[in-house]
């Protein structure tokens, strides 16, 4: 609303200001919408955004999988399905000759390292 | 039985081939080798009279014959039409085939057999990851370990082109002598080509790319029209790569492949592993095996290829296995004897 000077309305500026409208928004909805448009337009400037923790370190899942994988590998190993072969054993057979000297050497030698 | 061999078994779990090896009391190695390779047929009166006449290796799994191994590939050409089934993709298991994983350990159960001793050493062969896929490694392993637990070993993975050095021993040569077990190792396979760096045994530095052999049989069958099981076979019984005959368009577009995938791999040695180079201060050599460096002529092309590329070593020589087929099998089992050393000590 502006002022009366003279009897006449004055009006300010009014630049950079908005009319109050109210509307029934799901707030919720804006604010996704808002958040994806920002972060869409974000992303297409300086690329894909991380997330990060308060010290700007990227957030890493360290929970440890490895007995879940554990169980999933031995469950893959569990024989589902009822086969019949006409084979006990497979395979060709190759037999070749080395240098036992060296064979021998090369296994002191990796007997005495680490896994 | 248990007497024939010596404990520790090595088993090379390749996407195209299972090869298993052990070394007998008199010294010598016994490689047992099997395509890793299904071909499904309907069962019916005329698949069963086909495979009992033919004598053709299979499983059968409900209404469906898995013919398994070379007989699968020997089918499939005959044929002239379908696809064989791989078990496992880019050096391990094939995760959209959940069938035939089954049939997978069926199958490397019949191949490896039993333990020679309760709680036998074994060491089986792995990929390291790979540069240009997103592959779970850790997973192939974990799975490995237990199937081979279950089967009553010791199991213990071991790098594949690790492998390599303890078959085929690359020496370092420095001023104050000859360092054994040091130098780079190439498995050039089907699904993978894998490389390590090895100093006295100690992986150093290790990757693997998927582009390999069978990258190379799929872009030949693109450029030529021709089947990739025909280039399969023009691979392993034509190509010479001391003597292309560019008339043939299946051998020169091999050729030409076998350049890229050769130039990809010493592009990456380049890049991966310079930053071990302090550590190898001597003249190094480069061993290359493994079934796609089989064709004649591979070592000579590898050379060729090693003097377009800036490494940064010193290389003295390229040595090509004398049993490239063999050598991942071989090394995993010397790995797997000394652990049975280790063990006794």
């Amino acid at each position: 609303m502006g002022t009366f000077v003279d009897g006449k309305e004055q009006h300010e500026n009014v630049q950079n200001t908005h009319q109050v409208v109210n509307t029934n928004i799901d707030l919720a909805l804006l604010s996704a919408l808002l958040s994806n448009t920002v972060s869409d337009a974000v992303s297409k400037q300086i690329g894909k955004i991380k997330v990060s923790s308060g010290t700007g370190s990227p957030l890493v899942d360290e929970f440890d999988d490895t007995k879940t994988q554990e169980k999933i590998a031995q469950s893959m190993l569990i024989e589902r399905i009822n086969k019949e072969a006409n084979f006990d054993n497979l395979g060709n057979i190759k037999t070749t000759k080395k240098d036992q000297k060296s064979v021998d050497d090369t296994i002191n030698m990796l007997s005495d390292l680490d896994d | 039985m248990s007497d024939k061999y010596k404990p520790g078994a090595g088993v090379d779990v390749g996407t195209s081939n299972i090869v298993v090896a052990r070394q007998k009391e008199d010294g010598t190695f016994e490689n047992r080798y099997h395509r890793n390779m299904l071909y499904a047929l309907d069962v019916s009166d005329e698949a069963t009279d086909l495979l009992e006449s033919s004598n053709y290796l299979y499983v059968k799994v409900g209404d469906i014959f898995y013919v398994v191994g070379d007989d699968a590939l020997k089918l499939v050409n005959a044929i002239g039409s379908g696809e064989v089934i791989r078990p496992m993709k880019d050096g391990i298991l094939n995760p959209t085939l959940q069938e035939s994983s089954e049939l997978l350990f069926y199958i490397i159960k019949a191949v490896v057999g039993e333990p020679i001793k309760e709680n036998e050493s074994l060491r089986y062969s792995i990929p390291a990851n790979p540069i240009d896929v997103d592959n779970d490694n850790v997973f192939h392993k974990m799975l490995l370990e237990s199937f081979f637990k279950k089967l009553g070993f010791n199991p213990k993975p071991v790098n594949e082109a690790m492998c390599i050095a303890y078959d085929c021993n690359p020496v370092m040569k420095t001023e104050d002598g000859d360092v054994a077990l040091s130098g780079i190792c190439v498995s050039a396979g089907a699904g993978m080509t894998n490389v390590a760096l090895s100093f006295k045994g100690l992986e150093l530095n290790s990757f693997s790319v998927t582009k390999s052999g069978d990258y190379i049989d799929e872009r030949v069958a693109l450029a030529t029209g021709i089947n990739k099981n025909q280039i399969v076979r023009i691979k392993e019984k034509k190509l010479d790569l001391n003597n292309v005959d560019m008339s043939d368009r299946a051998i020169s577009a091999l050729s030409i492949y076998y350049d890229e995938v050769i130039h990809r791999v010493l592009s990456q040695i380049a890049s991966k592993f310079k930053d071990s180079k302090s550590q190898m201060e001597g003249e190094i050599e480069i061993i290359v095996a493994g079934g796609t460096s089989m064709p004649e002529g591979y070592g000579q092309r590898f050379k060729k290829c090693l003097s377009d590329i800036n490494l940064p070593f010193t290389v003295y020589g390229v040595r090509q296995s004398k049993t490239p087929f063999y050598s991942v099998s071989q090394g995993a089992c010397i790995r797997a004897q000394a652990d049975h050393a280790k063990a006794a000590k």
